[in-house]
């Protein structure tokens, strides 16, 4: 009995079939790069059919094609789900910037509805004055706390800084509503004219 | 006859240390990689979180794999906590890749159940060294089509 003729048509083209199936299969689940995958999967495809044409052609085995062919179709299809992930997100992130306008007014109209609540007199500047030392003051204080941390236990140590922080937190918003009061108590002392 | 069964033999061990050698080349090239940039200084870009703005689990993969080349492991599971476990996947690949070549070597006439063998082993190991990153992936791809 003859044993069975296999040729090797096809083999050189399945190797790299499947070689780039898989790094393209694996690199498709990766999703920083899942994009990526797209160009080796196609030529994935492309070398898996080169490989099981020869083989049928040249009385080789197509397995190897066969199963690469497999393994790319799958990896390219998810590279192009990324790709429409991408695109889409990136239609979005464009409609957004066209729409910028839309921010611009909104942003207005609510600044303008906002000193008019305040008052006619409403002083910006002193407000973000004091808003601006008030904050100043809580860095310095959670500085302070960092220090005092190191010599304390650290379940008490815990605790404290909680204590302290939500203190410094409470002062800290306590100056700038003071601040805002003194801001308005100053504007309306200003006579009318 | 017989000649062109043999020859069709070594092919097939030939193709096969073939795709073995391409991957071990591919990993070696991973590590080395993985050697030679760090920190901030990848060139590969966080793409889907600068695009989208959500943290997928693979950033910082890069940055996990050089710490782990360097022995800090426990920096790079701070980095990316799943970045041993992939890169446990490619250093075991590496291992798989030797052993089995030495056993087509060794057992020529047994090649295609080491061949189904390997296969089976490699694909245990991706779907579990890789399964945040393709449940991750999944659920995406279902939100998306749902």
């Amino acid at each position: 009995m003859e044993p069975e003729k296999k040729s090797t048509e096809g083999q050189v083209m399945g190797i790299i079939g499947i070689v780039l199936g898989i790094i393209s299969l694996i690199v498709a689940f990766i999703p920083c790069v899942g994009v990526v995958a797209l160009l080796p999967g196609v030529l994935a495809i492309v070398f898996s059919i080169i490989s099981i044409v020869q083989a049928s052609r040249g009385y080789g085995a197509r397995g190897l094609g066969i199963a690469s062919l497999i393994i790319s179709i799958l990896a390219v299809l998810l590279a192009a789900i990324w790709l429409i992930v991408f695109s889409g997100a990136t239609i979005f992130a464009n409609e957004a910037l066209k729409d910028s306008g839309k921010f611009e007014r909104f942003g207005k109209e609510f600044k303008e509805a906002f000193e008019q609540e305040m008052g006619d007199d409403f002083n910006s500047e002193a407000i973000g004055d004091s808003l601006e030392k008030a904050l100043r003051d809580l860095e310095l204080e959670l500085d302070e706390l960092d220090n005092e941390k190191e010599n304390i236990d650290k379940e008490k140590r815990d605790a404290e800084a909680a204590r302290k922080t939500g203190e410094a937190a409470a002062k800290a918003l306590k100056k700038a509503a003071d601040g805002v009061r003194a801001a308005k108590t100053k504007t309306d002392s200003i006579p009318e004219e | 006859m017989e000649g062109i069964s043999i020859a069709a033999m070594d092919s097939k061990e030939q193709g096969y240390h073939l795709v073995n050698i391409s991957f071990i080349l591919l990993i070696v090239a991973i590590f080395c990689y993985s050697l030679v940039f760090r920190g901030n200084n990848h060139p590969i870009p966080a793409i889907f979180t600068e695009i989208t703005g959500e943290i997928p689990p693979s950033k910082g993969l890069s940055e996990s794999f050089s710490e782990i080349v360097r022995g800090n492991l426990a920096d790079a599971a701070r980095i990316n906590p799943h970045g041993l476990r992939i890169f446990a996947f490619f250093a075991f690949q590496l291992l798989l890749r030797v052993f089995f070549s030495l056993s087509v070597r060794l057992r020529p006439d047994r090649i295609l159940s080491l061949a189904i063998a390997d296969s089976l082993c490699s694909l245990t190991l991706f779907l579990w060294c890789f399964a945040p990153l393709i449940s991750y992936t999944l659920r995406l791809f279902s939100s998306i089509i749902g």
